[in-house]
């Protein structure tokens, strides 16, 4: 059975983006690429709350046909383009998309089927609103965060409708040049 | 000895134990030996800390009477007498007296008074109270922030800076970090200047 990893770029004062959505402060490079990858690339399951989703839609695609492209955009986009793509919304319609799968209730039974189809981790990528829900119904199995420097002051919170505490274990923790850490947690079961 | 004191630079410094989502609950860490040190080595460096009136009820006259009964483990002991040993500034305008001899009440401004500490000659200021880091944090007044962050997903409590208001997002620069055998980690930044 797979398990679910929360996957967010976080400030030290817990917030996924500003007030009105503001990322320019999550610290990307190589290093972290390169990182990230080491993980992503073992799995083959993605899930986005809509926003995120649309956005990743809009960009990873073609993210690789672009001029000059780097080598996080060639090897991101050719494996966004063979995941499995599952997207948590109400709204968005399930068109028959390649890969794509959306889900838009039954929230505990569809993420179960979706942890029993699969013996690898599901990643779920940033999607504050989507990891809210998730969290709410107490389906995150592992918390992966980069761990940027900077207090943000307000925003969008990572966690939100946590109804229990949760003893973690911490498995890898790892501090990149730029001061940005990698913090990994798995739930104790 | 004396020397290397006056020669570095005065640090207000705020250390303060958090959950993986950022909740500061007193219980929910895990207050194990090498926390206890963690902390006691964190105030060895200090001679003063600053507290408003809720958490400086937590914790005196608590650790005074363990300072004085030696009544736990021996790192907590440790950890009780550094922390007597220390001047504390009580911010709070309705407490008129305590106890503690080495407590002095303060009725005034806040960032003041850390500014015309800061001017005098000493080791570190420690800040005791989340509220007080949070005011403190929008002067831009601390210098270093150690954040000790426990493997527990808290869903409750105080939340970390919840109350601040920055002018701007405070950029901070990584200074260092120790990981516990609990899993939780210490990480050391500095205000970037």
């Amino acid at each position: 059975m797979g398990s679910l990893t929360l996957f967010m770029h976080i400030s030290l004062d817990g917030f996924a983006a500003g007030p009105n959505g503001e990322m320019n402060w999550i610290h990307v490079d190589d290093e972290i690429f390169d990182h990230g990858g080491e993980r992503i690339f073992k799995t083959d399951t993605a899930l986005y709350g809509r926003k995120t989703y649309q956005l990743m839609e809009s960009y990873w695609p073609t993210a690789a046909e672009q001029p000059n492209p780097t080598k996080h955009a060639i090897e991101h986009s050719r494996w966004y383009k063979v995941a499995k793509k599952v997207v948590l919304s109400r709204t968005m319609e399930d068109k028959n998309l390649a890969n794509t799968q959306v889900i838009s209730g039954n929230l505990v039974e569809e993420i179960n089927k979706l942890k029993q189809s699969t013996e690898k981790e599901i990643l779920l990528f940033g999607s504050p609103s989507a990891g809210h829900a998730l969290m709410e119904a107490d389906l995150i199995d592992n918390y992966w965060f980069n761990l940027n420097p900077v207090l943000v002051g307000k925003g969008i919170p990572v966690f939100k409708d946590v109804k229990t505490k949760a003893n973690l274990s911490l498995t890898e923790n790892k501090v990149f040049s730029s001061g940005v850490i990698c913090l990994y947690y798995t739930r104790k079961k | 000895m004396k020397a290397k004191i006056e020669r570095a630079m005065r640090k207000v410094l705020f250390g303060i134990n958090i959950t993986a989502d950022g909740y500061c609950s007193h219980t929910d860490g895990i207050a194990d030996e090498e926390l206890h040190k963690y902390f006691t080595e964190l105030l060895r460096n200090a001679d003063i800390i600053l507290y408003g009136r809720i958490t400086y009820e937590l914790m005196v006259p608590y650790w005074p009477d363990v300072a004085k009964n030696q009544s736990e483990t021996e790192s907590v002991n440790e950890f009780a007498r550094v922390f007597d040993s220390l001047d504390k500034v009580l911010f709070s305008t309705t407490v008129k007296h305590v106890d503690d001899k080495n407590t002095r009440i303060v009725h005034s401004n806040i960032a003041e008074e850390v500014i015309a500490l800061k001017q005098q000659k000493g080791k570190d200021i420690c800040i005791g109270s989340l509220s007080i880091a949070s005011q403190l944090s929008e002067r831009g007044l601390i210098d270093e922030y150690h954040f000790v962050v426990h493997p527990v997903i808290a869903g409750k409590g105080p939340r970390l800076f919840e109350t601040v208001k920055l002018q701007e997002r405070l950029m901070l620069d990584f200074i260092g970090s120790k990981t516990f055998q609990s899993g939780a980690v210490a990480l050391q930044y500095r205000k970037r200047t």
